[in-house]
């Protein structure tokens, strides 16, 4: 076992479990900053998981386009989280709660 | 060096799992969410994720600090106040998390086994993303994803249409 040949698919089951844990936290939790940091997991796996794909494929062009991927999916994450917080601030100053349950109603 | 990784993964994982389920304390969930980042960066480190790997670990570290500012603005650091789950939504949260994972263990274990992520092997550096629908479905690979984008269609057009007062009734 060498780290050349087996850390890409160690990296790439680490993610898949990473992604679960993140969905965990999305699924049980009902603080939406607590659904923020699980979000934030599964935005990792995912990342993770295509410095992995990059890993296993090495040469000069698949580790282009996959370092690319992951700049967008880091940009991606980026966004999704100012934008998430933004929402729960105006969330939290309208209703007065974090509880994910109240934000059921679709206010459109 | 793969024991190394593994440890630092195994580190990684373990902390991700604590920072969900210490879940009611914004502060040391917050904690073992760094311990998470800083196990992962070892981890691509070992591993060689080189510089993109480092652009994620310290983008993910930057959103926690983030998280953390905000959580630590809008609640209070040792509890987020909210009463404690019903017997009902517990179980069905339980279940939808249970299905999540034995469709995960699934891919993971199709995978391993029917020779696209084998370590040591060759077969690991090309991993056919259509093997996984094969392996796990065989000829009607195709046919259930376009089913599952059926399903996917459907269910974001009950969400964008689904409207309730807010009450629990809906």
């Amino acid at each position: 076992m060498t780290v050349e040949s087996d850390a890409p698919a160690l990296l790439l089951i680490a993610a898949i479990i990473l992604f679960w844990i993140g969905m965990l936290g999305l699924l049980w939790r009902r603080s939406l900053v607590g659904m923020l940091v699980g979000l934030l997991f599964a935005w990792m796996s995912v990342s993770t998981g295509g410095i992995a794909f990059s890993l296993m494929q090495r040469n000069a062009e698949s580790e282009t386009h996959g370092s690319a991927l992951v700049l967008c999916i880091a940009l991606a994450g980026c966004l999704q989280i100012a934008v998430g917080l933004s929402v729960v601030v105006a969330r939290i100053e309208r209703r007065g709660t974090l509880d994910a349950d109240d934000a059921g109603l679709l206010e459109g | 060096m793969i024991g190394l990784l593994l440890f630092f993964l195994s580190f990684a994982l373990l902390c991700a799992m604590l920072a969900i389920v210490l879940g009611r304390n914004l502060t040391r969930s917050v904690v073992a969410g760094f311990a998470m980042i800083a196990g992962l960066v070892f981890a691509l480190l070992i591993a060689r994720g080189g510089y993109f790997g480092l652009v994620v670990v310290s983008l993910g570290a930057l959103m926690l600090s983030a998280i953390q500012l905000f959580g630590w603005m809008l609640v209070d650091v040792d509890r987020d106040h909210l009463a404690k789950m019903d017997f009902g939504t517990a179980f069905a949260r339980s279940l939808a998390f249970a299905v999540f994972g034995l469709a995960l263990s699934l891919l993971g274990y199709f995978l391993w086994t029917e020779g696209e992520l084998r370590l040591g092997e060759e077969t690991l550096r090309w991993v056919d993303a259509r093997a996984v629908g094969f392996a796990l479905f065989g000829e009607l690979g195709e046919l259930v994803t376009m089913l599952g984008f059926a399903i996917a269609g459907a269910l974001l057009s009950s969400i964008l249409l689904l409207r309730d007062d807010g009450r629990g009734n809906g």
